[in-house]
């Protein structure tokens, strides 16, 4: 219906796609390549490339596998320019938070006791830890079916993988996630 | 987990993919069905499926990153201003200031 009204002229939508891309850019940034600092840069990118797409959709319901996609060359291509790439991901547990606010990871929690702020917290860092130890291409699937909520359907679609493929790789990388926070607990 | 085998001759190392499935959402309803029924009557898969399901609620849950208030405004200055709504037209900033690294 957003993408529809968007290439058909809504101002309004058009915004908030192009807002939703950035999005996805930043989480896509953070998660799977650990790169914040060039987050924004991937979200310049996606932005562009988001709105020239925009105008041209045929079929609404392409959309979101071909934001992924592209979201996902774009960070390749970043990553293929820097000859000095270090082959692992930067660690997302030493960046501190700024002023100007380029890491919000934990929002604050709510109406929870200190000691489920503690576990919460212990949980979550350890989950950033095995979520970085996974080979990329179980990080991927993790995060596009997982944290983004996307189908097995359309997890394969933007990888080019078959379903069963997806579901192998979710398996695995459940099973190891599982591992590293129960030692955690 | 053990690999204890059930009546019908499944084992429950067998059913460890369908936990997976079954906590991921990704089971048709009959398997579903006939899983939850197992679940039911075997403590050691109960058990697996119970981590397994808190694993991906952790995941999740760690997914659900907001912009910064910052980068937000950033990204909707750049959205304006290729929407062409600004009067006066201002380089736009692609990164926010390099964080503090170390040497």
């Amino acid at each position: 219906m957003l993408v529809r009204a968007a290439a058909g002229g809504d101002r309004a939508a058009m915004e908030t796609l192009l807002m939703r891309a950035q999005e996805v850019a930043y989480r896509f940034s953070v998660h799977v390549c650990g790169h914040v600092d060039e987050a924004e840069d991937v979200m310049q990118e996606a932005l562009l490339k988001t709105y020239r797409h925009a105008t041209r959709i045929r079929e609404p319901e392409a959309f979101r596998p071909w934001l992924y996609r592209t979201v996902r060359n774009v960070c390749l291509m970043r990553r293929r320019r820097r000859v000095d790439e270090p082959a692992h991901l930067q660690s997302l547990d030493e960046l501190i938070p700024t002023p100007d606010g380029l890491m919000a990871l934990d929002p604050p929690d709510r109406g929870r006791s200190p000691e489920d702020v503690v576990v919460n917290n212990r949980l979550k860092s350890r989950l950033r830890r095995a979520f970085r130890a996974l080979p990329p291409t179980f990080r991927l699937v993790v995060f596009l079916r997982e944290m983004e909520g996307l189908s097995t359907r359309e997890v394969a679609e933007i990888l080019k993988i078959s379903e069963a493929n997806v579901k192998t790789r979710l398996h695995r990388a459940r099973l190891f996630l599982r591992r590293e926070l129960e030692e955690a607990a | 987990m053990s690999g204890h085998a059930h009546r019908h001759g499944q084992s429950c190392r067998d059913l460890v993919a369908s936990i997976s499935d079954y906590v991921g959402g990704d089971l048709t309803p009959a398997r579903c069905r006939r899983l939850e029924a197992h679940l039911a009557s075997c403590p050691c898969c109960d058990r697996f499926a119970e981590s397994l399901r808190k694993a991906v609620a952790v995941c999740r849950a760690s997914g659900q990153v907001r912009l910064p208030p910052a980068v937000r405004r950033r990204a909707q200055q750049r959205i304006r201003e290729l929407l062409g709504d600004l009067s006066t037209s201002r380089p736009t900033r692609t990164r926010g200031p390099a964080p503090a690294r170390g040497a």
